[in-house]
């Protein structure tokens, strides 16, 4: 098994007496993982401290096999890091302050500028990359930060909701982007989001961080595996029947108001679904299996949280 | 549709180390303050202020040298012209120290209030965009998400500092004290004006350390880059007034004046008030006129404890630096 890219043990910050992380240990194999909680779960914290951006109360953490303490600098210097909040060097002109980030990681500067523009064409920034930083959109900014995450070649990339404030297709464009980072390069991505469904689409492993506390760390297919099977069908005709056909087979059938029919099953995959339509001569229709499951998920594995919080 | 895969390319350069990349952080500094006109402005007159220098030491060599150009146009002028250069030049022969040590002492001191005023005024350019700024701006979070340390980072900013008093003050004053030991026709000025130019450097590193720990202190401490702006030129223009006029004030409070403990600092530094009481033991020999202007300049100059000057400003200096280092985090 690969050597993990976060180790920690312990790790806990309290800021006065809130405790915003308590005890968490973990061990994060290689790939794209999904980081994800409530607001003010500590999700930003524990991103934070792993960079020793925010120095932990306690335990040990290890990024990329040193530890953040005693290698404070080499534990970030194959690491990107996109923050949530805007974050840029005032007066800079894009290209400039991309350039700028790699020399801060120890390139030289002719390297570094070259790299800064392939970045930047990388993340879909044309033109705009010789204007002043301080007149970008909410978009180019997010673009620029995931450009200087990136300029150095980290072995790890840290993505703090790096879809925020971007147009559909500049969001879809950056989640293929970062998507492919593991899968063609082997760069991996802890990416911390609170739309569930980017992390859905783009991780392989997910954790879920409620009050300060992991609540669940898993793979994607394990954490699907383990939560009950929903399908849902968008008939293209014919809904009636579709309802008369799976009623009489004894599944429990919910009419959303979109059209679509919610059933839940224990099954693990939709081919029962697929007989049914062919043996009954259903007319076709769009299945979608587990919609929102990484929702449900998420909700199951606050529960056992918000009891102790109400506790 | 993978545009970005296609694109992207791994690097396997080699990294720089630590102090390259506090280096970055001064150079990008100082890059940013040269586009400023007001920087540029400081600058010119930093260099006027290097060819006054320059200009003073030509004149002065070529008026005490035996071959200068002084010493030639007074053999075609007659017997007492050439008589007079003969007894300037013997003068010098005999107190080189006083003469050439002295005079350059005192055109260091004069050009220090130059170099210190301008880097003040360049202080209250750059303050507001030391620590305020990155810290208002988020941009410590960028810093130190690098694998860089809040020390590199400070190392960095306090490189950018050192830079604005080179260009405006250390770089005019040695370039100043350099071109015109090229023009003079003797070693002997480089030998005596070499302890002048000793002391003066001195007093400049002094003042380097007292106005960068406090540049970086109010910088630290101000949220806005308005209020650093203000509270600089509080410290300096404000606690300077009060000092400067408040004669009746306890002492510990004048001593509160960075920029008036600076100049008692200088004062003692560059122990005017002996070179001067110097000359004026010997300058009778030319003028008795000269030389009781000598000893009433030397009584004006102010003698006082300076136990409390230095106490006041070192607790001031850490004061600054601990509240500095401490502020360096993200917000």
């Amino acid at each position: 098994m690969a050597d993990p890219i976060i180790q920690t043990s312990g790790l806990g910050k309290t800021y006065g007496s809130m405790r915003a992380l308590h005890d968490v240990s973990v061990s994060i194999p290689p790939g794209t993982v999904g980081l994800f909680g409530a607001i003010g779960a500590g999700t930003s914290t524990s991103l934070k401290c792993l960079l020793n951006l925010e120095i932990p109360t306690t335990g040990t953490a290890q990024v990329l096999g040193h530890n953040i303490r005693s290698s404070d600098r080499e534990s970030r210097e194959r690491v990107g890091y996109g923050p949530e909040q805007d974050c840029h060097i005032p007066g800079m002109v894009g290209c400039e302050y991309v350039t700028y980030c790699g020399q801060l990681s120890g390139m030289p500067f002719r390297q570094a500028r070259q790299r800064a523009h392939e970045m930047l064409d990388l993340v879909g920034m044309g033109q705009e990359r010789y204007r002043s930083i301080d007149t970008y959109s909410t978009g180019m900014k997010q673009r620029a930060k995931l450009a200087q995450a990136l300029v150095h070649d980290p072995s790890l990339l840290i993505l703090d909701e790096p879809t925020n404030g971007l147009d559909a297709s500049g969001r879809e464009y950056i989640l293929r982007l970062i998507g492919s980072l593991w899968q063609d390069f082997g760069i991996s991505v802890i990416i911390s989001s609170h739309l569930l469904q980017d992390v859905e689409r783009i991780c392989d492993r997910v954790l879920i961080i409620a009050g300060g506390r992991v609540v669940e760390h898993d793979s994607m297919a394990n954490l699907k595996a383990r939560r009950a099977q929903v399908v849902e069908i968008a008939p293209l005709a014919g809904r009636e029947r579709y309802l008369e056909v799976l009623g009489a087979a004894g599944y429990q059938v919910e009419s959303l108001s979109n059209g679509r029919l919610r059933i839940a099953t224990d099954q693990a995959s939709s081919q029962w679904l697929l007989e049914l339509m062919r043996d009954h001569d259903l007319p076709p229709a769009h299945l979608v299996s587990s919609p929102d499951a990484l929702q449900g998920l998420f909700l199951q594995a606050l529960e056992p949280a918000d009891k102790g919080a109400q506790s | 549709m993978k545009p970005q895969a296609i694109d992207y390319e791994r690097w396997n350069g080699t990294r720089r180390g630590v102090a390259y990349r506090s280096w970055i952080i001064t150079q990008a500094g100082l890059r940013q303050l040269l586009r400023y006109k007001f920087f540029r402005v400081l600058m010119f007159l930093g260099w006027v202020g290097a060819f006054a220098i320059a200009a003073f030491g030509f004149i002065l060599s070529q008026t005490l040298a035996e071959g200068g150009l002084l010493a030639e146009l007074a053999a075609k002028g007659g017997p007492r012209a050439e008589a007079l250069m003969q007894a300037v030049s013997a003068i010098l022969l005999i107190y080189p120290d006083l003469l050439i040590t002295g005079a350059f002492k005192a055109i260091f001191w004069l050009h220090s209030n130059l170099g210190m005023l301008l880097g003040l005024a360049a202080m209250a350019l750059r303050v507001p965009q030391l620590v305020t700024r990155d810290r208002s701006s988020q941009a410590l979070t960028i810093y130190l998400s690098h694998p860089i340390t809040a020390r590199d980072y400070l190392i960095g900013q306090l490189g950018i500092i050192v830079g604005v008093l080179l260009l405006l003050w250390t770089g005019p004053l040695v370039g100043g004290w350099l071109f015109a030991m090229a023009l003079a026709p003797d070693t002997l000025f480089i030998t005596y004006s070499l302890t002048a130019l000793g002391v003066a450097l001195t007093f400049n590193g002094i003042a380097l350390v007292v106005i960068g720990a406090l540049a970086f202190g109010v910088s630290a401490v101000a949220k806005t880059a308005a209020r650093a702006r203000m509270a600089w030129i509080g410290l300096w223009i404000v606690m300077g007034a009060i000092a400067g006029h408040g004669r009746a004030l306890p002492e510990w409070i004048r001593n509160l004046s960075f920029v008036s403990d600076l100049h008692l600092i200088r004062d003692e530094v560059f122990a005017m008030k002996d070179t001067l009481m110097d000359a004026a033991g010997v300058v009778p020999i030319l003028s008795a006129q000269l030389a009781d202007n000598l000893n009433n300049a030397a009584d004006q100059i102010e003698v006082v404890d300076m136990t409390g000057v230095y106490v006041t400003l070192s607790i001031m200096v850490v004061t600054a630096l601990v509240l500095a280092r401490g502020r360096i985090k993200p917000e």
